[in-house]
């Protein structure tokens, strides 16, 4: 089983095919799905100004490609489906599109559960670093997230 | 940050200062080890001048950090108080390496997913020579493993120590590029740090009058990765070296002596009891020279290490590059499998012949450098159109079998009936 094959099906089954285009979406959809939804893929992930990335997954992906090759043995179909029912609930109680809420999610996650030294206010963090984002966007998607931060912390530890 | 207490004379740099908690740090027997580590493991099999070690490597790093966040500081992007942090974590950033660098990685990569980047994090954290002299400092040994590792809060700090253009890659291009002989993977350091600065998401960039500079550097990397660190002779000779570690700790004859640098969980014990300082290129080098002077373990074992001391190791008996690995992925399906399938069937062992695919990003969309143009914006150097950047290939692929000298032959009709035609398009 490729993993690489496992990240770019997840994205695709989230996002449809434009997540082919944009790598990103992909590094952002693996890192929720292994943080809060317990995917064992086994990628390590960078915080950088575009969020959560993995140097092995963007080097894997330039081999992966779909159709994908390998018998899916994963729990891909339930995972997707709960990342695309978390996107949809964020979307719905902001005013974000489905992408943009990934990429808060996957900011507050990582900044809440992953980086060092943690920051004591991680919307003030997130909002340092995309100044276009509203507070009360960020503090709405953290208020959807908290039960799922809870498990991260539980997945981490 | 301090003031200088000594001066060292580095071969690219010229004369590096170092503070009081730098030299306290390089002191260190653990940070010493990487006198004893090469920088390019195998590259001198082919290139007799690359002989130069991780050490040199990671003070010309700390420089080019010192160089690079000291103009950041000025501009206002980094706090002055966070540089002495940032010149200690590009110093201490490879402080995990193995010995013979990536060769022997692989093998604990591939056992253990224990990567050098693991091994400097718990010696940063949990090595007492280094931890004490971080604490003594005021510096907090986390704080610096967070950079290391990429997971500092702030981003701009993970992406100076590694993203496309960052002091690891740009002090490694110049200095291997000198000490091989390369030519063409010269850059020109002094505009890239004198230019390179931050935009507004806090990405590392340059302003749109620099970006030759930075197109510079990803040529002089392709050209490099080519003709140094996938070079098909010095990937042979890594090969090999994994394979006499891989037996030796499978040996048990040879084993005991090696542990308890066998596992993950004993590299890091050794990192805890402040002894890593051992594992190096000597310590192994040695284990090779007397498994064969007291004629220890298996006959595949002093076998491949007569191999490796002779130069008589693998051949590339096919070669194949491709701009498109994933056509070339998705060709090959499971052709490789069924090669090792009939190498084993044909009683060819496991150390006798090695097939080798890997894939090297030459410019990343995700990871690459900005510039920023004339009206403020900031793009990737990949999407900027008045870049030749914009044009070249994304990744590299290469393809090789590899086979000792007594098999070459065989192997080699073997993969061009199997493979021959995936590849040839």
């Amino acid at each position: 089983m490729n993993r690489a094959c496992c990240a770019l099906i997840l994205a695709t089954k989230v996002f449809g095919m434009p997540a082919l285009r944009d790598p990103l979406l992909i590094h952002k959809a693996t890192y929720i799905a292994q943080k809060l939804f317990g995917l064992r893929l086994g990628y390590r992930f960078a915080w950088l100004s575009s969020g959560p990335y993995s140097r092995s997954l963007s080097k894997e992906l330039t081999t992966t490609g779909i159709p994908c090759q390998c018998n899916i043995k994963n729990n891909i179909e339930e995972i997707s489906a709960k990342i695309t029912n978390l996107l949809a609930r964020v979307c719905k109680c902001t005013d974000l599109s489905p992408d943009e809420a990934l990429d808060v999610i996957a900011g507050i996650v990582m900044l809440s559960t992953d980086v060092y030294p943690v920051p004591s206010d991680v919307v003030g963090e997130l909002k340092r670093r995309k100044p276009s984002l509203r507070r009360e966007v960020i503090d709405s998607v953290v208020k959807t997230l908290l039960p799922h931060l809870r498990v991260s912390k539980q997945i981490t530890r | 940050m301090g003031d200088a207490v000594k001066y060292v004379y580095d071969e690219v740099h010229g004369y590096i200062p170092l503070t009081d908690l730098e030299l306290r740090v390089i002191d260190t027997p653990t940070f010493q080890r990487l006198r004893r580590v090469k920088q390019l493991a195998q590259a001198w099999f082919v290139y007799p001048g690359a002989v130069h070690t991780r050490f040199s490597h990671c003070l010309g790093a700390m420089h080019l950090m010192g160089c690079i966040a000291g103009k950041l500081s000025m501009e206002g992007f980094i706090p002055k108080d966070d540089l002495q942090l940032l010149k200690i974590a590009a110093l201490l950033h490879d402080v995990g390496h193995t010995p013979y660098s990536h060769a022997i990685e692989t093998y604990f990569k591939e056992r253990f997913q224990v990567t050098h980047e693991d091994i400097s994090t718990w010696i940063i954290t949990e090595d007492p020579h280094i931890k004490d002299a971080l604490n003594d400092h005021g510096i907090e040994p986390k704080e610096v493993a967070a950079i290391v590792s990429g997971r500092h809060k702030d981003s701009t700090y993970n992406m100076l120590l590694s993203s496309d253009l960052d002091v690891d890659r740009l002090d490694y291009l110049l200095r291997d590029a000198l000490h091989t002989g390369v030519k063409y993977g010269l850059i020109d350091i002094h505009r890239i740090t004198t230019m390179l600065t931050v935009d507004k998401e806090g990405n590392v960039a340059v302003p749109e009058k620099a970006v030759q500079a930075a197109e510079s550097f990803y040529i002089a990397r392709l050209h490099m990765y080519r003709s140094v660190y996938y070079h098909k002779t010095i990937t042979a000779y890594q090969l090999l070296i994994n394979a006499i570690y891989e037996e030796m700790i499978e040996d048990p004859e040879v084993r005991d002596i090696l542990e308890p640098f066998t596992t993950g969980d004993g590299v890091r014990r050794a990192v805890r009891a402040g002894k890593i300082y051992l594992w190096d290129d000597f310590f192994i080098g040695g284990l090779m020279n007397y498994v064969i002077i007291r004629g220890l373990g298996s006959n595949v074992l002093r076998n491949l290490i007569r191999l490796y001391l002779g130069r008589e190791g693998y051949h590339a008996v096919l070669d194949k590059i491709t701009y498109n690995p994933r056509e070339l992925s998705k060709r090959l399906g499971n052709a490789l499998a069924e090669l090792k399938e009939r190498l084993k069937n044909a009683g060819i062992g496991k150390h006798d012949a090695k097939p080798y695919f890997d894939t090297v990003k030459i410019a990343s969309d995700e990871n690459c450098v900005r510039v920023i143009t004339s009206t403020g914006t900031s793009v990737p150097i990949t999407r900027f159109r008045a870049s030749i950047i914009s044009s070249v290939p994304r990744c590299l692929g290469i393809l090789r079998i590899y086979a000792l000298p007594g098999c070459a032959e065989y192997v080699r009709k073997l993969s061009v009936d199997l493979l021959n035609h995936y590849v040839s398009v």
